[in-house]
């Protein structure tokens, strides 16, 4: 069934939503909405306020302030209905490694309150989602990395819930991995499934999601579309340029910083000048490049690339390292 | 908020893993208890029988129906200290099960809650299936023995309860074993498994008799011999059950914080 996303049918509702430990504010006041059947997307370094904002969407971590609203609920007093509606894919995977993948998808389904039977046709269609049907009678400490993943996605599926959280859903994972859950999460938003994700990967948050907020020190720094959002905060291209201290390149990157290249060239947006390198942002990136090459840059110090929401991202949570 | 149908809804996997797991708990829950009967009731009890006031000393009854219930009370003792330690570790610690109950519709006192249902029905099998060896060697004397099984689950659970708060605090699993030496070990020594509370000092005894094992094994005695009645076993089972009243309610509050986000 395909659900259009609709603003007048919010699923989540966050008003000046805080979250405190102690006198440590990780959550300092936010807002959004979350459509049904959107793919949205929690950004931001670690430590931002991302895992404990997803804490209290999946009614498990009492907010300290603010509203929020779950599928119309109160999460504070209605956790239990609002849980039995959620579809939870948490960062540090919770299956017994004891148990085979079949058991643990019993197991959870019972928790659920499911009968036993409807678990087992359930199971059937999840294993086959989780390309996991093959496996299906072994240990899960049997199971690769990818695959306990897969898993934990199919657990969550288990009740058919109306939201499934994704908390970093691809963290540690092989490139090869990461794609095929990649295709598993696409299709689940094909299929309407409302999908909240935290990630740390620009890629994966600007292929899958329709809207995202970057969050940093507790507070949303930016919100849009993925496209708009690199639209708003970036431009169209980024050229990489490595000067090494080499003067003329370093000239040439100061007469673009200073906005004049001449030669007919649109001065670029920005020029993000770091330690033996310079981003140039720009929307004409083919033509300043070939400008650049005119001023004696050699041509492998250069690369021009399409700009990504790791530059957004970047630039408005600072390039220090956040530990 | 706990409503006893969701708590229950845990049991599937605690049965599921112990089906994984189950010889891991057949020596502490079956096989030392029944050599403790053979070796203590009759082998021990052989030697007992020949000293002259001995039947008198212990109530009237040969030292394997003295032994006897009282091991029916140790397995209850020693299989809740077994399943409220070790598998609470775990699962709040390494397989992280009660954070993975925690995202469904259970709450932190339902979570608690089944699993200490669980632990009873554990308690309960092993009492069981030690109290039916004990019938088989002799050592009880009435239908009142059938009663052995829930008493126990009393005995065991007055423990368990409470034993699950420790567990579930600890972040090493070393610690763990400090439960069985230095709660399980004396209370084996000390609460008349093995000879009459009476032979020990005013002081000692006066301790004795606030151990739940203490409780559990008078309960047993009386309802192996048939001599139980309401009146007698009220108090015990009365204290037994606010240990483990006390016990659920410390550990509900240890499950809050511990898994609060």
């Amino acid at each position: 069934m395909k659900c259009v996303p609709s603003q007048l049918d919010p699923l989540v509702e966050a008003r000046g939503l805080r979250k405190a430990y102690g006198s440590f504010e990780a959550v300092r006041g936010i807002d959004f909405t979350i459509g049904r059947g959107e793919a949205f997307g929690l950004l931001g370094p670690n430590g931002a306020g991302k895992s404990s904002t997803m804490r209290m969407l999946a009614a498990t971590s009492a907010s300290s302030g603010g509203e929020l609203r779950i599928l119309g609920l109160d999460p504070a007093r209605h956790g239990s209905e609002i849980r039995a509606r959620l579809g939870v894919v948490p960062q540090d995977d919770t299956l017994d490694g004891e148990l085979t993948v079949r058991e643990n998808l019993l197991v959870y389904g019972r928790y659920f309150g499911l009968p036993r039977r409807a678990i087992r046709e359930r199971t059937a269609e999840l294993l086959e989602f989780a390309q996991l049907t093959a496996r299906a009678d072994d240990r899960v400490d049997q199971l690769s990395g990818g695959m306990r993943r897969r898993l934990t996605i199919a657990r969550a599926l288990i009740n058919r819930p109306d939201i499934v959280l994704l908390d970093e859903p691809t963290t540690g994972l092989d490139p090869q991995a990461r794609h095929v859950l990649w295709d598993r999460m696409y299709e689940l938003r094909r299929d309407g499934v409302t999908l909240v994700i935290t990630t740390h990967y620009m890629d994966e948050a600007e292929q899958l999601c329709d809207r995202l907020v970057i969050i940093d020190r507790g507070l949303i720094v930016a919100q849009g579309p993925p496209r708009a959002l690199i639209a708003a905060h970036a431009s169209r291209e980024v050229i990489e340029v490595r000067h090494d201290g080499d003067r003329v390149v370093r000239k040439a990157l100061d007469r673009l910083a200073e906005g004049a290249p001449g030669d007919g060239v649109p001065p670029p947006a920005r020029v993000e000048a770091l330690p033996d390198r310079a981003l140039v942002y720009t929307d004409a990136g083919d033509e300043t490049a070939d400008h650049l090459y005119a001023q004696g840059v050699p041509p492998h110090h250069l690369y021009v690339r399409r700009s990504t929401l790791e530059d957004v991202f970047l630039l408005l949570s600072g390039r220090s390292l956040i530990e | 908020m706990l409503t006893l149908g969701r708590a229950l809804r845990g049991t599937t996997y605690w049965f599921t893993s112990y089906r994984r797991s189950w010889r891991r708990s057949l020596v502490p829950s079956v096989i030392g208890p029944v050599l403790d009967l053979i070796v203590m009731g009759k082998v021990l009890g052989s030697l007992v029988a020949d000293r002259p006031g001995a039947v008198e000393r212990l109530g009237g009854v040969d030292y394997l129906s003295f032994v006897g219930p009282a091991v029916v009370a140790v397995t209850a003792l020693v299989t809740a200290s077994t399943e409220g330690t070790s598998p609470v570790y775990h699962a709040m610690t390494s397989t992280r099960t009660y954070a993975a109950m925690r995202a469904t519709p259970l709450t932190v006192p339902e979570i608690v809650v089944g699993h200490l249902v669980w632990m009873a029905v554990r308690v309960a099998v092993a009492a069981a299936l030690v109290a039916a060896f004990l019938a088989v060697l002799g050592g009880t004397h009435s239908w009142q023995a059938v009663l052995l099984v829930p008493a126990n689950v009393a005995t065991g659970m007055a423990v368990a309860c409470g034993v699950a708060a420790f567990a579930a605090r600890q972040r090493t699993s070393g610690i763990l074993l400090a439960w069985q030496r230095f709660g399980v070990v004396p209370m084996m020594l000390f609460a008349g498994v093995y000879f009459p509370v009476s032979v020990l000092p005013g002081a000692v005894q006066a301790v004795a008799k606030l151990t739940p094992l203490w409780h559990g094994i008078e309960l047993s005695r009386a309802l192996a011999a048939g001599t139980a009645t309401v009146d007698g076993a009220l108090p015990h089972l009365a204290y037994l059950a606010a240990l483990a009243v006390a016990g659920t309610v410390v550990t509900v509050r240890t499950f809050l914080d511990r898994l609060a986000d």
